[in-house]
């Protein structure tokens, strides 16, 4: 009915008394007459009357004080500056630390011409005079043994297309291909120690590699998480992508791979806190605390490192789940 | 200086003496800061607001007008900033979950009645946080600070109309929540966040 | 009267205590007592990585320490190196007295050695205490200031009157008087709870901060609650701040002498109407407080509503919609054969089968969803986004990280500020709409054999000589120009005689449309 709607639209006013006489007259009476609109009456008076439940707070006196300072009144008592930490701040330091280790980074590789792609034009002329194409032993043969190769990578090789190949997944031969004056592959066994130097090269250069389409971290993941083939450069070149990669999800499958190799050195424990400090991206910290309660439930937790865990689970900004995992981290400590 | 009207010593002000100023701070910082908190639920917030509003209405005292009504002004600048506050993304979430709880002494009061007085005060706080923000301002304006119709749709930029409208709807969802027998109230209220 | 008042065990530590070494092959224990002068109102600092500390006030004059120092090894040459290795120096004069336990050895060494202090020093001096792994740390009858930081281990203040300030991580703090404090308290701990007795007449300004525990007292308290932080007063203003944090553990405020029975939780008092979950009759049996750390369950008949500050679910099967509220920790859900909604302040989230909607979003953490049969709204701050399955249109969105989805029966429109992007559409779908972004990262697109569709892809690369875009047939057209310093890739064009429009957008990575299986 248009006229119960209209009439109970009006209720609000009639609580305020904000109707004229005539007005109210008329209502009272519709609700006299009218079942469902003296129960909505009923019922919004009842709400009216329960909002009344709400306290009356009193401004702090500081918010007084801070206005009277604020525009050069003076007042007789003591002003306390009121501080607050943002949370902003602490983000953006990190992110400093972040694009300057990227910066950095970036710097020491351009001293060899990158390139994404091939195009089809021979790159001989530009390529650096300290690539050794001679320790690769590569100029004559297509497919090297990894035993064959001199595990010490010198110069900064320019290497291209690279590609990873398990054909047999349940052989302990794994094939890394690349184009470096010729396509190349070679072939070892992951352990094998030409073998880990070249995953690790790749995996720390890959951003100026080609094709991206697959990532090195994924490959290091399937062929060095068996203990087996342990070992700790591995390790090491995913501490350095942790640190250095701008790709977020890059540095999160970084710190995931890290977490799950079974060796750990010092300087991978100092980029897994580095990274729960600083890295702006929280899954990463996420994956790093869990990486550390790992590493502090077999002991091998420095005293630095139980002050970063201490002060993650305290910072009041951090993201409640990285300072529970950081507290938990802390409660599996052995000394 | 409290003997003088809200007007009078706006015109002081506006000659560019600002000694009044901790006497209108005292007058109206209590209703403001009461607006503020229970329309964005957070005392953080609300403290700024309180502070932004005042340091507006003196530094841009000229842009008030003598046969104004100075509360109508005040809260006009207070719901811009709220709804500024609101429109930044990142601030909708921050809406902290602060409820007032007395534990007094065990004997002290009659134990039915300050749980009922505390259990009331969530519904409604919960039950405020169900409505639309122009719902919400407009039903704190009217049910706690008293503004009539006219002075709210001054302070919304509405008409009239519009706000008799929300008035209405935000009583709607207030009586739904607020009356309903308390179990069902608080199913619908868990439902709707 | 105690309160026992731990949440959950913490972690076993391991104790480097006598007992266990005596049952070392070899062990030797040294006893002596040092006594040295000290000046009224003096500092005593004790630093103690490896045992008990025990600190009495009393009215006599001086200092007297005792000492027990226990090694244990395999064998001789290691017990003398153990011996020589932990080393007690007592420095300092008539107003500062230092005594530190040195130890030189390393994780590796063979012996382990212990040292435990008692010390008696005038009450009026200030104490310092520094440990790291040690069963308890206990300071009783001090009337002025006294600090204490420790690792692992239980402290106890007992009758201390000067302001105290306790940093722990691993152990409970007790803080007991009989008087009503005059000076400010500082109590932190990190995995363990607290618990502080005062005379039931102190005037106190409370702050109490938990994510997992509760705040219990059975004093007269008026005060707010916002999230994990609680600061109210005790009895009257003018009193001194009595600040208690214990991230994971409970915290206990209560009047020395006075009645267990009378202590209420400062949490149930702020939310009087407890969860409406008691819908499975499993459920029914369990004594579900608003704070349990982990709600886990099988089954659920019928709807599912929580709403936590902190809780981590594992719940087989919900016969209903569900709708999860948590400011923190782990969610896992079976089947929900309703809607599911899901918002957590961080942590991961592991959906597997979902038959409603799903509308999921974590701040921080891996997102994990099974199979999405009607689809929804998935997002990460940041972590992996993976959808394996998905069946009605989906709406992807990552903060910072991966988004990949294995097999997408509907439409998708996904999007991440940094990582790359995996989608493969069901390979038996003739066309579908897909819209893709990635603000750094690569776009990896595959679809089936009759997949037809309106292409426009745009890769925005520093890489000046980039391809950009690989894509595994022919037809489209491509365009390069400069943007604002970056080289701009953009191919449009039409794949299986024309369909839906797929719009995909790459930046400093690359874009790669294809068919899984066919040759590159």
């Amino acid at each position: 009915m248009a006229e119960c709607s209209a009439m109970r639209e009006s209720f609000p006013l009639l609580l305020t008394e904000s109707l004229d006489a005539q007005s109210r007259e008329t209502a009272h009476q519709h609700i006299e007459s009218c079942a469902e609109c003296a129960d909505e009456w009923q019922g919004m008076k009842e709400a009216w009357r329960m909002m009344a439940e709400l306290p009356e707070l009193e401004p702090p006196a500081r918010i007084r004080q801070r206005f009277l300072a604020e525009i050069g009144v003076a007042e007789k008592t003591n002003v306390i500056p009121f501080m607050r930490r943002p949370a902003v701040k602490w983000l953006s330091q990190a992110a400093a630390v972040v694009i300057l280790a990227g910066g950095s980074y970036l710097a020491g590789h351009r001293t060899a011409p990158i390139r994404l792609q091939p195009t089809g034009v021979a790159n001989v002329e530009r390529l650096p005079a300290a690539i050794q194409p001679a320790a690769f032993s590569i100029a004559e043969t297509r497919t090297v043994n990894a035993n064959n190769i001199n595990p010490n990578i010198e110069g900064r090789p320019d290497i291209q297309n690279v590609q990873f190949n398990d054909a047999n997944p349940n052989d302990d031969q794994i094939a890394l291909s690349f184009d470096v004056t010729q396509h190349v592959t070679v072939t070892g066994a992951p352990n094998d120690k030409s073998m880990v130097r070249l995953m690790a090269y790749v995996m720390e250069n890959e951003d100026q590699m080609s094709p991206s389409r697959s990532r090195a971290i994924d490959w290091v993941k399937q062929a060095y998480t068996d203990p087996s083939n342990a070992d700790p450069e591995i390790a090491q070149a995913l501490a350095k992508v942790l640190r250095n990669d701008t790709h977020e999800g890059v540095r999160i499958k970084a710190v995931d791979t890290l977490k799950t190799l079974p060796t750990m050195t010092l300087d991978t424990r100092e980029a897994l806190i580095t990274a729960l400090k600083n890295d702006p991206n929280p899954a990463v910290r996420i994956k790093a605390v869990d990486a550390l309660a790992r590493l502090a439930a077999s002991g091998q937790l420095d005293s630095a490192a139980v002050d970063t865990l201490r002060q993650k689970a305290m910072q009041d900004d951090e993201n409640v789940y990285v300072r529970t995992k950081a507290a938990e981290a802390l409660g599996k400590i052995q000394p | 200086m409290n003997h003088l009207s809200d007007q009078e010593l706006m015109r002081i002000v506006q000659a560019g003496d600002l000694s009044p100023a901790s006497e209108i701070y005292d007058r109206y910082s209590g209703r403001i800061y009461n607006f503020a908190f229970r329309f964005l639920k957070n005392a953080e917030a609300a403290e700024d607001a309180v502070q932004e509003v005042f340091v507006k209405m003196i530094k841009h005292a000229n842009q008030f007008h003598g046969d104004a009504k100075l509360s109508t002004w005040l809260f006009s600048i207070t719901a811009n900033w709220c709804r500024d506050y609101l429109r930044k993304a990142d601030n909708r979430n921050k809406e902290s979950e602060e409820v007032l709880i007395s534990l007094p002494a065990p004997l002290e009061h009659g134990p039915d009645r300050t749980l009922e007085q505390r259990e009331n005060e969530v519904r409604v706080q919960k039950a405020l946080q169900a409505l639309t923000p122009e719902q919400r301002e407009a039903i704190l304006l009217s049910r706690y600070q008293g503004l009539s119709y006219a002075e709210i749709a001054q302070i919304a930029g509405c008409s009239e109309g519009a706000v008799k409208t929300r008035v209405f709807r935000a009583m709607e969802t207030l009586k739904k929540a607020l009356t309903a027998d308390t179990r069902g109230g608080d199913r619908w209220l868990n439902a709707v966040q | 009267m105690r309160a026992s008042f731990r949440i959950g065990g913490l972690a076993a530590i391991a104790l480097l205590a006598c007992g266990a070494l005596v049952a070392a092959p070899l062990s030797h224990t040294e006893r002596f007592v040092r006594d040295f002068p000290m000046e009224a109102g003096g500092s005593l600092w004790i630093e103690n990585p490896v045992g008990n500390v025990d600190v009495v006030g009393s009215d006599q004059q001086g200092v007297s320490v005792s000492v027990v120092k226990v090694v244990g090894a395999p064998d001789a040459g290691s017990l003398k190196e153990g011996r020589e290795q932990t080393q007690i120096l007592m420095e300092g004069d008539n107003k500062t007295r230092v005594i530190r336990t040195v130890i030189t050895g390393t994780h590796e060494s063979k012996w382990k050695s212990n040292v435990a202090y008692v010390i008696r020093v005038p009450r009026a001096s200030q104490v310092h205490v520094k440990g790291s792994m040690g069963e308890h740390i206990r300071i009783s009858n001090i009337a002025s200031t006294v600090t204490v930081k420790n690792t692992n281990g239980d402290i106890t203040l007992e009758g201390v009157g000067g302001a105290a300030t306790v940093d722990s991580a691993n152990g409970d703090i007790h803080f007991l008087s009989d008087a009503k404090p005059s000076q400010p308290v500082q109590l932190t701990t990190i995995n363990g709870g607290i618990e502080v007795q005062v005379s039931g007449e102190s005037n106190l300004d409370w702050i109490a901060q938990s994510i997992k525990g509760d705040f219990r007292t059975n004093l007269p308290v008026r005060g707010r609650i916002s999230g994990n932080a609680f600061r109210g007063l005790v009895n009257n203003a003018g009193g001194p701040s009595m600040t208690t944090t214990a991230l994971m553990g409970n915290i206990f405020l209560l009047s020395r002498g006075g009645s267990q029975d009378d202590i209420r939780s400062v949490r149930m008092a702020a939310r009087p109407t407890p969860n409406p979950i008691r819908i499975s009759p499993v459920q029914a049996n369990q004594n579900i407080a608003a704070y349990s750390e982990t709600i886990q369950t099988p089954l659920v008949q019928g709807n599912f509503m929580y709403a936590t500050n902190y809780g981590n679910f594992h719940i087989g099967e919900v016969r209903g919609f569900v709708s999860i509220q948590t400011g923190a920790g782990q969610v896992t859900l079976g089947t929900v054969t309703g809607d599911c909604s899901v918002r957590s302040g961080g942590g991961p989230l592991d959906l597997s089968d979902i038959f409603g909607t799903i509308s999921a979003r974590t701040e921080a953490g891996e997102v994990l969803v099974r199979s999405a049969r009607k689809g929804g709204e998935i997002g990460t701050g940041a972590g992996t986004l993976r959808v394996i399955y998905s069946a009605g249109p989906l709406s992807l969105h990552n903060g910072g990280g991966d988004i990949i989805v294995n097999q997408a029966a509907s439409s998708v429109d996904a999007e991440t500020r940094s990582g790359d992007l995996s989608l493969t559409m069901d390979p038996r779908l003739h066309t579908q709409h897909i819209n893709a972004k990635t603000t750094k990262g690569n776009i990896i697109l595959n679809f089936g054999p009759r997949f037809g569709a309106d292409i426009d892809a745009t890769v925005l690369t520093t890489q000046e000589d980039a391809v950009g875009i690989h894509a595994d047939f022919t037809g489209l057209t491509v365009k390069r120009d400069q943007v604002n310093g970056k080289t701009r890739v953009h191919a449009t064009g039409k794949i299986g005689g024309g369909g839906e429009k797929v719009e995909l957008f790459a930046e400093d990575g690359e874009i790669q449309i294809g068919q899984p299986g066919a040759s590159r």
